[in-house]
């Protein structure tokens, strides 16, 4: 049934195409590009885009195409393995929180809702500040750790919904034990908001890494993250703009992937949404 | 209401509390001696002793923390190491750069947004709605930094109608690109808002008991569904605050312009932290007091909201 639910989603099919192409970019990287991401050739400074540059130079006569399919590494990257984490820590806090009860609950929900209160973007942008030596690796952490508040919300729910269900405690008399519900009653249930709120997570995360880079506070030179060469490119934007455009169209696209798959899942997962659509 | 409007309050304090522990936490994290960054180059040792007595470095941690939290509940921010004044004088001095452009996008979304949802509804099912929803999506997938140097290259280098940054005289010419650019996540969301609003009330039957005597079409469901539309959009402008500062601070270094957002970059630049943190912590409690302001009105305009047990509207 899914299937032919998920064919009809315009936007399912167009997202999942253009994340499909994008993790072949990525991935094939090597065999694509024409050249190494990281040589530096002076004959060829900031070159328009040619036959020999599809994407044009930069400042430092490096190929832009490839620094820009190199970057979708770092992106991609970056997105999925911080909503990884924040996946991880907001089951396990939901999960906890609505088995436990009581106080426990009460403390970590209220937890829960300080994060949601906090404005995620600039609470990452706050740690990494305080970094000497900001890095990618650090960027992916920092994302996952303050992503993970309206998973902990969505998994609690779930939690308190199934709870007492008579196959629950039925399985919780023959000894599965809470992790057992979760892993078996829990999360196949959640599994659809869940995967929503992941791919929406990724399409927020390479965002706000694409921001952080931006503002210098993400990757470094010379790594090809899309966000640090916007700001290289930004100083010989009024002469030389292919320099800013082919990074930002990439972040433009990758996003709008998740996005659109993200909104197609839901419009799949949920008929009820459908007839508005 | 009273009591709706004491509960909110209260609620208030471990979310302030939190952002600032969280700061403070931050702060005592970095590696090196404030005293040290405070001084400067070329100092002996005996004046950083005097800076550090002077700043309580030598205090146990929960007395720092203790100056601190009297510190951020009194509006002492700290001390920028580099502009050697209160944080709190930069970011005074800085905020209502920001409220413009903050006011101004809001506007602009509203504008858009609004007109693009309700035009998206009214013509369901057609082009012109497939391409609202194109559109829409593309908004909130750009990243608006790179949205604003786009805009330079088309309208400040290439057809020279605007200026390509700065603040001018603090004229309406200088503040059009960067609430254009930082206005299109949140133009995206209205127009989503606006139109679901719209479709769900288009399709109720007291709108289509009034079409069916014969008032005009359009007439009833914009009376009708812009009243409808009116509550989930404030929610929505509310949630979506924390993303319009975030971008500020990107769209005010694109566009050299003087708020707070700025400052930060700056301070990140010469790692001046106080700046930095006291910054985030500020515009952190301009998102937590808007969403306040909002939920009360949400209350005014709807009394289920103020029952104990009622959880929803936006954010804490």
């Amino acid at each position: 049934m899914m299937g032919r639910l998920t064919v009809r989603s315009w936007t399912f099919r167009i997202g999942l195409a253009l994340i499909i192409t994008l993790i072949l970019g990525a991935l094939g990287a090597d065999l694509f590009s024409p050249y190494d991401p990281y040589s530096v050739d002076m004959d060829a400074v900031m070159t328009p885009p040619s036959a020999a540059h599809p994407f044009g130079t930069d400042s430092l006569g490096r190929d832009l195409l490839s620094r820009v399919l190199h970057g979708g590494r770092i992106s991609l990257a970056i997105g999925v393995l911080a909503v990884l984490i924040s996946g991880l820590v907001g089951t396990t806090v939901g999960a906890v929180a609505g088995f436990a009860g009581g106080w426990l609950d009460e403390v970590l929900m209220r937890i829960t809702d300080i994060v949601l209160a906090f404005p995620t973007a600039l609470l990452a942008l706050a740690v990494m500040a305080v970094f000497e030596d900001p890095t990618i690796g650090k960027i992916f952490i920092v994302l996952g750790l303050v992503g993970w508040a309206n998973i902990a919300r969505l998994v609690r729910a779930e939690v308190m919904a199934v709870k007492e269900r008579d196959y629950v405690t039925a399985a919780r008399s023959v000894g599965v034990g809470p992790l057992g519900v979760v892993l078996r009653h829990v999360l196949p249930n959640t599994l659809g908001t869940l995967l929503v709120a992941l791919t929406l997570g990724v399409a927020s995360n390479i965002l706000t890494e694409a921001w952080l880079s931006f503002l210098g506070l993400g990757a470094q030179p010379p790594l090809p993250s899309w966000g640090a060469m916007i700001t290289e490119g930004q100083f010989f934007l009024t002469t030389r703009p292919w320099v800013c455009i082919f990074p930002g169209m990439a972040i433009l696209l990758t996003v709008l992937g998740f996005n659109m798959l993200g909104d197609g899942l839901r419009d799949v997962l949920d008929p009820r949404l459908r007839r508005g659509k | 209401m009273l009591a709706f409007v004491l509960r909110r309050l209260l609620s208030l304090i471990p979310v302030l509390w939190g952002i600032a522990t969280l700061v403070f936490a931050l702060m005592y994290l970095v590696p090196g001696d404030p005293a040290r960054l405070m001084a400067g180059q070329n100092v002996d040792e005996q004046t950083i002793e005097t800076i550090r007595e002077r700043m309580g470095l030598n205090e146990p941690l929960y007395v720092r923390y203790g100056m601190f939290l009297a510190g951020v509940a009194t509006g002492d921010l700290g001390y920028s190491y580099r502009q050697r004044r209160p944080v709190s004088e930069v970011i005074f001095e800085r905020f209502p750069a920001t409220l413009k452009l903050a006011l101004a996008t809001i506007l602009i979304a509203l504008l858009f947004g609004v007109t693009a949802g309700v035009l998206a509804a009214l013509y369901h099912g057609r082009s012109l709605d497939w391409g609202v929803m194109v559109l829409t999506l593309l908004g909130i997938s750009t990243p608006v930094f790179w949205l604003g140097l786009m805009l330079i290259v088309v309208f400040s280098v290439w057809l020279g109608w605007l200026p390509v940054s700065g603040y001018g005289d603090g004229g309406v010419r200088h503040l059009i690109l960067p609430a254009l650019s930082l206005s299109a996540i949140s133009t995206g969301y209205f127009a989503r808002i606006t139109r679901s609003s719209f479709l769900e009330v288009m399709g109720t039957d007291y709108i289509l008991a009034a079409r069916s005597r014969g008032l005009p079409g359009h007439r009833v469901v914009l009376r009708h569904a812009l009243r409808n539309a009116a509550i989930p959009l404030v929610t929505v402008i509310g949630t979506n605050l924390a993303g319009l500062l975030g971008g500020a601070v990107a769209i005010e270094t694109v566009f050299a312009w003087p708020g707070i957002g700025r400052a930060i970059y700056d301070a990140i630049l010469v790692r001046d932290l106080p700046v930095v943190e006291g910054g985030v912590i500020f515009l952190a409690f301009v998102f937590v007091a808007a969403n306040l302001v909002i939920d009360l009105l949400y209350a005014w305009i709807d009394p289920r909201v103020r029952l104990p047990g009622y959880r929803g509207a936006g954010g804490g």
